[in-house]
């Protein structure tokens, strides 16, 4: 007989009362969630190794001061900050200058340790999926509404909060990715994975 | 006369969040109609070849995490 499984609140509140098993008990339920949605907004597997220890450490760090409020639910409330700090990293990613070299070309490109070259490497070491690109090519906001579903499985409701939206607006944005997704899969003979 | 049921619906339906009555009328036509078993169909390949690319953190990151969670509760404690 399977044990039941105990909330995310009693795993918190018996962490904060000194129970380190408790912790990890949380980290094992949503790691895989928490980390591929991070993995597939960012885009680089040694990013989103970053941003998911910065996001256990922000958890870890807001609930020993007691600043997590134990009427919000554990997953939506951890995506939040993951997706705060990918945003973030996302900008200043963006805001990196690009050295070029006399020809214009980027200096990174010549020396092969640009993060695209890092991540294509990455990508060949995975097995290729089509599946993943075709995700990683949809409109930003599809992408995102369906990373938040299907990875990280929040509502349609939570994304809305998390996102700024409303419901109709996630509910249309996951509606537009799947018909694309259908699109791609429809154009390939490729078998998906 | 029956409420059209949109791809939307059938999205919401799906994943559970759709309404009572919405989900009622999918459920009673379902069967004769071919359409929205393809749309789930599809919705459902979807579903399951994302979750072909889940993956973990390596064993580092979850080490790094663990002995900070561990120092924190020290110092509280």
């Amino acid at each position: 007989m399977n044990a039941p499984i105990i909330a995310d609140g009693v795993l918190i509140q018996r962490y904060m009362q000194g129970n380190q098993a408790a912790f990890e008990t949380l980290l094992n339920r949503h790691r895989n969630r928490i980390f591929t949605s991070i993995y597939l907004l960012v885009n680089d597997r040694y990013l989103a190794e970053d941003i998911f220890q910065e996001t256990f450490i922000k958890i870890i760090n807001n609930i020993q001061a007691g600043k997590y409020n134990h009427e919000d639910k554990f997953l939506p409330w951890a995506m939040r900050i993951a997706r705060n700090l990918s945003i973030d990293t996302i900008r200043s990613r963006k805001r990196m200058p690009v050295v070029v070299d006399s020809e214009g070309r980027d200096v990174f490109d010549c020396l092969g340790i640009s993060v695209q070259s890092r991540e294509d490497e990455q990508i060949n070491q995975d097995e290729i999926s089509a599946l993943k690109h075709w995700i990683r090519e949809l409109p930003e906001e599809q992408r995102e509404v369906l990373i938040l579903r299907n990875y990280a499985e929040l509502s349609f409701k939570e994304i809305a909060v998390l996102t700024n939206t409303n419901i109709n607006t996630c509910i249309g944005r996951m509606h537009y990715a799947i018909l694309n997704l259908r699109k791609k899969m429809q154009k390939n003979t490729v078998r998906v994975k | 006369m029956i409420t059209p049921i949109t791809e939307t619906d059938l999205l919401l339906f799906y994943y559970q969040e759709a309404d009572e009555v919405t989900t009622s009328i999918i459920r009673e036509h379902l069967p004769e109609n071919t359409d929205w078993q393809y749309f789930l169909n599809e919705l459902a390949t979807i579903s399951s070849e994302s979750s072909s690319l889940m993956c973990s953190p390596s064993n580092t990151t979850l080490s790094i995490i663990l002995e900070e969670s561990r120092s924190q509760l020290e110092h509280t404690l």
